[in-house]
């Protein structure tokens, strides 16, 4: 649920972004695979292995290249990863001006922008950097994410994989090693968030060589404690959110709408803030983020003092309009991964921004179209979140109202969605083919079978077109 | 090979897994016991083929995956060739690098088929009130696993309506002296055109990953494919 708060981190977006106005089109590798992702793991692991600089025996040098490689490779290839996009072309940019000087370090640096739901970036030992765009929508400007970039170099220029790999090696040379030596495990995580801090200083240390707004960095971290922050929501209207003329819902099943206890208040909010502080780090990779903010704002008042002057702040529209595409593709992954509730949430939340976006549209009604077919098939509980009770925040409110929603519902609720969304945008193919399996899942042949005529006079060669004749073969025969 | 979306598969594979040494499950759809003689053309989209056997550390099997999983892929395709079925596959093995249909749609295409095995596995769920339990050796399917139909003009590009994904996942144990090779082996067939699930086989047999006890295991499975009634 956590991740979809962000989209309401983002503040009020701005409606001059024309190429959300009318539809979306999700991101698609229109050019040649990267030379990186054909690399052969053996062939690059010996090779690594006979020309290493890393001080390692050729037994070590074989086990730590040969892990890092499969798992680069492993990530390249999961269909996750984004190639020769516009958002990987942004993050590029970024860091040719944060490298500016140092054209070595630049040429190892290799990153990518990912489909990953949750927030985050990670470093390889070879300098590819893989950043998640579900980061994208926490922060508020390009000097954060300069910021979260500059982090991540100083993992690979600090040579932290290898450092955390001899570590590993020194702990295990030791006597009394088990693989479920927890002390020598915890030393070993204890070890990684000593390399997080230094990796922070050293990425601040980058952008007050750079015009960024060095205090920007100190709020990226800031900002990143939202990640785990459950802010407060007005209360959630669903007539509102599916935007129909009449909502087939039966109260009943609106269980938690009906109750008046107050929303997520300022007390809550400073509980669960002051609960975190308190939590103990010493089973996480990461230090805590307000260690994490206590040493980069100590860093940061010296370096302000030593330098006395003001900083110069960067806020592109490229930065929003990148943001933007992260929030749509995150749509689309939500709906790939089954995340139906989800999806069905963050598209029509985006709506409300964008109300002539066809694709948002569409989403919406797939995930409605499948939560139907999941409800009657009696196997709702395998693709809806679990209950939350008490249930206090819109997405959850949702979330539980499809926990106590009947089949009927359900079914009545999907076909509404479809007939309405079909008014206005009459020539989409989606909407077209829903119409169809929705009448096919009520098991109205006759009406089935004419949409799915409708789609293929409309769309001969269309995406759906074999699947509609088939359909219309199997029902006249 | 792709390790995460070996998650989704968890279901299949336990179900299947309970108190057997050895053992072979298939599932069809009703329909495809009337059209499976037909079957010229089955597409593959990256195979999930994880080795563990024979190997003294695990740096030494990463180093051999990609000549391992090659010389698999040679047994598959000469396999499915003896039942007449020309196998087209698509993996990191053998991709060109003009290949992006991979990316834009195959792979998103597994990620749903995964999904859906996943999530409507709705036989083996209801057992035991939703816990796993082994699913009887030949029947069928009690529901159709179905998919988005979106992606059914690949039948046209692709010139089959037949699209694949499989697993090899085979492991040794050393145990008093003696040494057990355990493998897993599971197929799943969709038919574009319809968007749903045709068949489904797992097999648990325990030999060595020599080309010759893989011929036997991949002739039989194939054979099945193309001659199930």
């Amino acid at each position: 649920m956590r991740y979809l708060l962000f989209f309401f981190m983002m503040g009020s977006l701005s409606k001059l972004q024309g190429q959300f106005e009318h539809t979306y089109t999700p991101i698609q590798i229109t050019e040649d695979l990267p030379a990186e992702l054909l690399d052969n793991v053996r062939q690059k692991t010996l090779m690594e292995t006979a020309s290493q600089v890393d001080s390692l025996n050729s037994t070590d040098a074989i086990e730590f290249y040969a892990y890092s490689n499969f798992a680069l490779n492993q990530t390249l290839w999961s269909g996750n990863v984004y190639f020769h996009d516009e958002i990987g072309q942004y993050l590029n940019r970024l860091v040719d001006y944060l490298l500016r000087d140092d054209p070595m370090l630049r040429g190892s640096i290799h990153i990518y922008a990912t489909k990953l739901l949750s927030p985050n970036a990670t470093c390889f030992r070879d300098g590819s950097i893989f950043l998640n765009l579900s980061l994208l929508p926490y922060l508020e400007n390009e000097a954060q994410l300069a910021y979260i970039l500059s982090h991540e170099i100083s993992h690979f220029q600090l040579k932290h994989s290898l450092e955390q790999f001899k570590k590993g090696k020194e702990l295990k040379n030791q006597e009394a090693w088990e693989e479920n030596d927890s002390e020598k495990l915890l030393e070993i995580l204890k070890y990684g968030r000593e390399q997080e801090l230094q990796a922070d200083l050293a990425g601040l240390n980058r952008i007050l060589l750079s015009d960024y707004d060095a205090s920007e960095s100190l709020q990226a971290l800031k900002r990143l404690q939202l990640i785990d922050f459950t802010p407060s929501y007005p209360e959630l209207d669903l007539k509102a959110l599916f935007q129909l003329p009449e909502l087939p819902i039966e109260p009943s099943s609106i269980y938690f709408l009906n109750k008046s206890s107050p929303l997520y208040s300022k007390a809550d909010n400073d509980r669960q803030r002051s609960e975190e502080e308190t939590s103990d780090s010493t089973l996480s990779t990461h230090p805590s983020i307000e260690l994490r903010i206590e040493k980069l704002a100590e860093k940061l008042t010296n370096e302000k003092e030593i330098k006395g002057e003001s900083f110069i702040f960067f806020d592109s529209a490229e930065f929003r309009r990148i943001q933007l595409i992260s929030i749509f593709e995150r749509v689309e992954k939500l709906s790939n991964r089954t995340l139906y509730v989800q999806a069905l949430y963050l598209a029509l939340r985006l709506a409300e921004d964008w109300p002539e976006n066809q694709y948002l549209q569409e989403k919406a009604a797939t995930s409605l179209f499948w939560l139907a077919y999941y409800a009657k098939q009696k196997n709702r509980d395998s693709i809806l979140p679990p209950k939350i009770n008490p249930a206090e925040v819109p997405f959850d409110i949702l979330s539980n109202t499809f926990h106590y929603m009947s089949v009927e519902e359900y079914l009545d609720l999907g076909q509404a969605f479809v007939l309405h969304r079909l008014e206005k945008f009459p020539d989409s193919e989606q909407l077209m083919i829903l119409k169809a399996r929705m009448y096919e899942l009520r098991s109205n042949r006759e009406k089935s079978i004419e949409s799915y005529h409708t789609y293929l006079q409309t769309y001969p060669s269309g995406n759906h077109a074999p699947f509609a004749r088939h359909k219309i073969n199997t029902y006249t025969e | 090979m792709k390790i995460p979306f070996l998650f989704w598969l968890l279901p299949l594979i336990l179900s299947s897994c309970i108190g057997t040494s050895s053992g072979l499950w298939i599932e069809a759809n009703p329909a495809f016991r009337e059209e499976n003689q037909q079957i010229k053309k089955i597409i593959l989209i990256d195979p999930d083929l994880i080795l563990f056997e024979d190997y003294s550390s695990r740096e030494n099997m990463i180093l051999d995956q990609e000549i391992k999983e090659g010389n698999i892929l040679t047994i598959l395709k000469k396999n499915a060739l003896l039942a007449k079925i020309d196998l087209e596959i698509y993996s990191p093995v053998s991709l060109k690098k003009n290949q992006i249909t991979y990316f834009n749609y195959l792979l998103p295409l597994k990620e749903k088929l995964l999904q859906a095995n996943f999530h409507q596995e709705i036989s083996t769920k209801r057992r035991r009130g939703g816990i796993i339990s082994p699913v009887s050796s030949n029947r069928v399917f009690e529901e159709q696993i179905i998919l988005d139909s979106d992606l059914s003009w690949l039948k046209e590009e692709y010139n089959t309506k037949y699209f694949m994904i499989m697993g090899l996942i085979g492991n040794k144990n050393t145990k008093v002296f003696r040494t057990y090779y355990q493998n897993l082996y599971f197929i799943i067939l969709l038919d574009i055109e319809r968007a749903e699930v045709m068949y489904r086989e797992v097999r648990k047999f325990n030999a060595k990953h020599n080309p010759g006890e893989l011929n036997g295991v991949l002739f039989d499975s194939f054979n099945l494919i193309k001659k199930l009634k």
